[in-house]
């Protein structure tokens, strides 16, 4: 460090009103005038900054005060929420705050919903459904975002969006499907297995002991009673009227004139226009064009999606990893998805 | 203020004769006046980022800013602590609360970045590269002022004290390198299982 020089003391107001004591005094003359320059140019640093800071930052938010990316931010104060709903619908087997499946749509769609910037959001549907809790999961969260954040939400089909993914679009402010897209299927379902036969030929018998007498409805080890069978069509037919109430709200189309569309048969996403279950046949451009347009936004807009990069590595490292690297499509994944759930389902069977 | 400008003393002696401060040290190791040194330099590096952060302002500067001094002040115990050890078993003899103050000055080498900062803000608005370089410029002021520290409070050679200043780093980077091959090697099991 040159910091040698300066022998001479020059009139300081800063030092000279701090009056050095004397134990100061008798350190070398030649150099207290620096340290005490350095001092208070260090405090005259820390005192623009405090005024930087606290008052309001317009200059600085300009596009030329920032880098690209923050920039672009800026320029546009406005955006669109883009959030996916990929694959079969059912709630995480993690307990953790980074699971997948419904969880993590509706922390995405929540955590678009905060953003001040974000007008309008894209719920990117290709899903055939899936049990019933998950997708009336999602469904509150959307409707929340409408209501309480007054944030409209577009539905966008991608190659299937039957059942539930059609459940989570009623609740939205607009369909757009392309023409192909394979959509309705307006229904639930409940899967039971029976493997009596099976059993009875590896000579297996499984008896159970129960409070009472529907305690194991849904057995897979004996055949359903005409009780049981009338208790689980209750079951199904109240879940039905919830997904009809849905659609009938979401949509405007009067129950009567749904429930002949409602017995669980599949549409083309024109096919589906035509029965006015969708609003418009389009792509993802013009999906979002159309949330921009609801959100009041001029011009192209910034679309931010919400991707929670940890999440994967955390469910990794959460151990409940299995199948699900693999993807949805993967046989491990959909064998799971589909035998492993015990529950009612709004979810198209292929 | 007799007792601020024996201080300032301190600093000024720091920075132009180590030994006579470091004597002054070990005599009778300012603790609070260390304290103080390693919160100056959290205050520093928190503002200068807060400076050049576009759009930034205090309110969201707060958090960062008590992070930062929280940041300087454990790390430094840390340190110390292990630079103490290390130099105890290179033949140093030395006090740790006198190199915990020492090092506590060390870190006024990132008050650099503050005024840096601000001459970036002012001369090139608009452009985050310099604030890197000031970054290197500052750590490396930082870490030099540490090597000397330890040189001056523990009476070993400067190649020693770099060995114990630089010790603790490596150790960190191997301890980082051993970390990310654990975590590799546990991605690719948990990919083998899902695939048997």
């Amino acid at each position: 460090m040159s910091m040698e020089e300066q022998p001479q003391q020059t009139p300081q107001p800063a030092a000279g009103d701090l009056a050095v004591p004397a134990a100061a005094a008798a350190a070398p003359p030649r150099r207290r005038g620096l340290i005490w320059t350095l001092v208070a140019l260090y405090f005259a640093s820390v005192a623009a900054a405090a005024l930087i800071l606290a008052r309001p930052n317009k200059e600085s938010a300009s596009p030329r005060g920032m880098n690209k990316a923050a920039a672009l931010l800026a320029a546009h104060k406005e955006a669109v929420g883009w959030v996916s709903v990929s694959g079969a619908i059912y709630q995480s087997e993690s307990a953790g705050p980074w699971g997948h499946g419904s969880q993590a749509v509706v922390r995405r769609l929540k955590n678009l919903a905060e953003r001040k910037e974000v007008k309008a959001i894209v719920l990117d549907i290709n899903s055939p459904g899936g049990s019933v809790g998950a997708v009336q999961e999602i469904y509150a969260q959307i409707q929340r975002v409408r209501k309480e954040k007054n944030k409209p939400v577009v539905a966008l089909f991608g190659d299937v969006a039957a059942s539930g993914g059609y459940y989570l679009a009623a609740a939205c402010n607009q369909i757009v499907a392309h023409p192909g897209t394979l959509t309705g299927s307006i229904g639930v379902i409940f899967h039971v297995t029976n493997i009596e036969g099976l059993f009875s030929k590896l000579g297996i018998k499984a008896e159970a002991i129960k409070s009472g007498k529907m305690k194991d409805i849904g057995s897979m080890t004996r055949p359903m009673t005409k009780e049981e069978r009338e208790l689980l069509q209750g079951l199904i037919d109240d879940a039905y009227a919830q997904f009809l109430k849905a659609v009938s709200e979401g949509r405007r189309i009067p129950e009567e004139a749904l429930k002949p569309l409602a017995d669980g048969r599949i549409f083309t996403g024109q096919q589906a226009l035509a029965q006015k279950l969708v609003d418009e046949l389009g792509d993802s451009e013009r999906a979002l064009e159309i949330a921009a347009k609801l959100g009041g936004i001029t011009g192209k807009p910034m679309v931010i999606r919400d991707a929670e990069s940890l999440s994967n590595l955390m469910q990794l490292l959460d151990g409940s990893f299995s199948g699900r690297i693999l993807g949805e499509a993967a046989l491990l994944g959909r064998m799971k998805d589909e035998w492993a759930f015990n529950g009612l389902e709004y979810r198209w069977r292929q | 203020m007799t007792a601020i400008a024996s201080r300032i003393e301190l600093i000024e002696d720091f920075l132009l004769d180590a030994p006579r401060a470091a004597e002054d040290v070990r005599r009778q190791p300012p603790l609070l006046a260390g304290l103080g040194a390693y919160l100056l330099g959290g205050l520093s590096v928190a503002l200068a980022f807060a400076v050049l952060q576009p759009g930034g302002a205090l309110g969201g500067a707060w958090p960062f800013l008590t992070l930062s001094c929280l940041w300087h002040v454990f790390s430094g115990a840390v340190m110390t602590a292990l630079l103490h050890l290390i130099a105890d078993a290179l033949g140093g003899q030395g006090r740790a609360s006198s190199l915990f103050v020492l090092l506590g000055l060390s870190d006024l080498g990132w008050a650099l970045l503050l005024p840096a900062a601000l001459l970036s803000r002012a001369l090139l608005p608009g452009s985050l590269w310099p604030f890197p370089l000031m970054f290197l410029f500052a750590g490396t002021v930082t870490l030099l002022l540490r090597i000397r520290s330890v040189k001056d409070n523990y009476g070993i050679g400067l190649g020693r004290a770099w060995l114990a200043v630089l010790l603790p780093y490596a150790a960190l980077f191997v301890l980082s390198l051993l970390g990310l091959a654990l975590a590799t090697w546990g991605v690719v099991i948990q990919i083998v299982k899902a695939f048997s």
